[in-house]
């Protein structure tokens, strides 16, 4: 089985130091063929691939005039056939469109090939005049790309990184966007985010499912009414309907694993999940509990997340139920929170591919939060 | 028809053009007051500065190049009645392409290129075309970003690929400057009784005996090419020649002489053929009434082998 990644970007952005950066890290025990359609300003040295056992195969098309299609796909698929690697990664002409190496990709692709990573390398300082600039072929790196991974984010005004991000974001709603220093970022956790396992929908259900397995029931309104409940009743969702029926009608009640007990529940009944979001729209238009995320690149002090947790327990954000985030400061640390309600856990961690904010809660003005955390 | 000088600026972002706008607008020298249409395709990390100018003589746009329509032009110099145009143009752009669009009126009279040295030959590596069309077209380029006592063959061999008579300027990170003069000696000796053009040399001979047909006026040459008939002069002539590449594939182009040779109805087309051949400085209609070099066959010797490689290059 071979997959097959590809590392687009701009000539200057990176590409050549984070593909080494992977293949020291990321790829370790895997058979690795690198094909170079670029001439890069910093070569990667033949000792470091043979000491890392990757064969490397230069494509000399090296301009944007010369068609790439053509002999891309003899090249390929003789490097399937000579090396049957494990995977390809292919660092393409930094001028040409992402959306083309992958149509000659998906040419070769059959019950042994597939097409992994697409990775759009952008230097954050250049995102701006860039896309005002080059139009076409940068835009379509940005647009087709599963992940954007920028470079460089440590060396520029925040403003200037947060603006970056918010035109990446409006040409790719969906491509995980990792903006923290590579320095600061493991193999494992950029291979979670070319995954797609590191995107904000995995924080919030992570978080949802940590509010419901360690409090049973995502309500929380009225403890008191919960005791009543059997013991094996871990959630309001509905294990014995009749039960439910007893329950006053302004309960607020959480389920999201069961759709078709839903329809049993009074319209009245607020219902909260979190779980998935494609399910949302099965619940009723009247339910209550929300979630609220936002990834960021800002970066934040311990007091000011302090003051800012404090600020939930107020209720003039709605009702909290639980926030978390994980957040970068201003020297290179990371700040990591939990909080319930009159609880706040505000620690150092690891790095993040990017900063996280997630609460949810009832009644959340969502606006409120995201000027709260200034984001 | 009052003609518009246009003073071109090309080269990539990040390359020095708007500072150098800005810096020569300010310069009374060359801002004596002209009505000036500054036209910016390109709009980089450096801005204009409009009070620094020693008159309210500016008059800033910002367009597309590719979209830019010769009317959109035409307007926007009646508009601001500009007696000349400064246009700052975009480096993923062809020049060309632009030009095409000017209005009849508008001249081009300056075009300047800038380079950072530090990005230059990974942008030529990768994007020659690109780079090929600002060299080929400017009288002069700028080299900025250079690190004082660092080389610069790679950069003149680069340019004087494409361009021979570009000025080339170094601006180096210490504030000095420094011209190019390194010489280019030519590879064959134009003072030979016959000069000996190799297989290796055609593209560069092809290319000074087309710039300077004067200097080769009444000389002897002998090169190796392939036959190309001359559709509208019948008697007698046909054209040796080579396909000669510049950037790469898709600008490979037949770059053929004129020859006047008895025999020549009897070559076989694309056959390879070993020239021998007077050259004239002389009018042809190859050249649309210019002057351009002519031959006089003194001996083709057909069935030689191939030039290897058969395209030629500089």
């Amino acid at each position: 089985m071979t997959k097959i990644d590809i590392y687009s970007g701009f000539l200057g952005a990176g590409k050549t130091t984070l593909i080494k950066k992977m293949i020291s890290e990321s790829y370790a025990g895997q058979k690795l063929v690198l094909i170079e359609n670029e001439f890069g300003e910093i070569g990667i040295d033949g000792g470091f691939l043979k000491d890392a056992g990757v064969n490397i195969t230069e494509m000399n098309s090296g301009c944007i005039c010369c068609s790439l299609v053509g002999d891309f796909g003899k090249a390929l698929t003789q490097v399937i056939s000579q090396y049957n690697p494990d995977r390809i990664l292919i660092e393409p002409s930094g001028v040409g469109k992402l959306s083309d190496v992958i149509s000659a990709v998906e040419k070769v692709t059959s019950a042994d090939v597939s097409l992994g990573y697409t990775v759009a390398v952008a230097d954050a300082g250049k995102v701006k005049i860039y896309m005002k600039n080059f139009g076409e072929f940068y835009n379509n790196q940005i647009e087709t790309a599963s992940t954007i991974i920028l470079s460089r984010t440590g060396n520029i005004p925040q403003q200037k990184l947060d603006t970056a991000v918010a035109m990446l974001r409006e040409h790719n709603a969906d491509a995980t966007i990792i903006t923290t220093p590579w320095e600061e970022l493991t193999g494992e956790q950029i291979v979670a985010a070319l995954e797609g396992k590191a995107t904000l929908a995995a924080a919030l259900e992570e978080l949802a499912q940590a509010h419901h397995h360690e409090e049973h029931c995502c309500c929380g309104h009225d403890h008191h009414e919960h005791h009543h409940h059997h013991d094996e009743e871990h959630c309001c969702c509905g294990h014995d309907h009749h039960e439910h029926h007893h329950h006053h009608d302004e309960e607020h009640c959480c389920c999201g694993h069961d759709h078709h007990e839903h329809h049993h529940h009074h319209d009245e009944e607020h219902c909260c999940c979190g779980h998935d979001h494609h399910e949302h729209h099965h619940h009723h238009a009247d339910e209550v509990f929300t979630s609220w995320g936002v990834e960021t690149a800002r970066k934040f002090t311990l007091e000011e997340i302090e003051a800012a947790l404090q600020q939930l327990d107020s209720q003039k954000y709605g009702f909290v139920l639980r926030a978390k985030g994980i957040v970068p400061e201003q020297n290179g640390k990371w700040i990591h929170f939990d909080y319930v309600p009159e609880e706040r856990n505000v620690r150092y961690g690891s790095a993040e591919i990017t900063g996280k904010l997630c609460v949810i809660g009832a009644e959340l003005d969502e606006h409120k939060i995201a000027e709260l955390f200034g984001v | 028809m009052t003609q518009i000088p246009v003073y071109a600026f090309t080269g990539f972002l990040d390359s020095g053009k708007t500072k150098f706008i800005q810096e020569t607008l300010e310069d009374p020298r060359f801002n004596a007051g002209e009505r000036t249409l500054l036209l910016v395709f390109e709009e980089g990390e450096e801005e204009y500065d409009f009070s620094a100018y020693p008159a309210q003589n500016v008059f800033l746009e910002v367009l597309d190049q590719q979209k830019v329509t010769t009317k959109e032009l035409q307007a926007l110099a009646k508009k601001y009645r500009a007696q000349r145009v400064v246009a700052e143009l975009n480096g993923m752009q062809l020049v060309g392409d632009l030009y095409s669009r000017f209005p009849e009126e508008w001249v081009v009279a300056q075009e300047v290129m800038f380079a950072d040295a530090t990005t230059f030959e990974a942008y030529n590596a990768n994007m020659r075309n690109l780079v090929m069309d600002k060299l080929v077209g400017g009288q002069m380029v700028v080299f900025n970003r250079l690190q004082p006592g660092a080389d610069t063959m790679p950069l003149h061999k680069l340019v004087r690929a494409a361009n021979r008579r570009m000025d080339i300027l170094y601006d180096y990170l210490d504030g000095t400057t420094a011209f190019d003069e390194i010489e280019d000696p030519l590879p064959f000796d134009i003072n030979a009784p016959v000069i000996d053009v190799k297989d290796g040399d055609y593209a560069l001979w092809y290319r000074d005996v087309s710039e300077e047909p004067a200097k080769y006026d009444g000389k002897t040459v002998r090169f190796k090419g392939q036959v190309a008939l001359l559709r509208r002069t019948k008697e007698n002539m046909f054209a040796p020649g080579r396909f000669v590449m510049t950037c790469c594939q898709d600008d490979i182009q037949f770059c053929g002489i004129p020859c006047s040779y008895a025999e020549a109805a009897k070559l076989e087309p694309r056959s390879w053929v070993m020239v021998t051949a007077k050259i004239k400085a002389e009018k042809h209609p190859l050249y649309k009434g210019e002057t351009g070099p002519v031959l006089y066959a003194q001996k083709v010797e057909a069935g030689v082998p191939a030039a290897s490689p058969d395209v030629a290059t500089f």
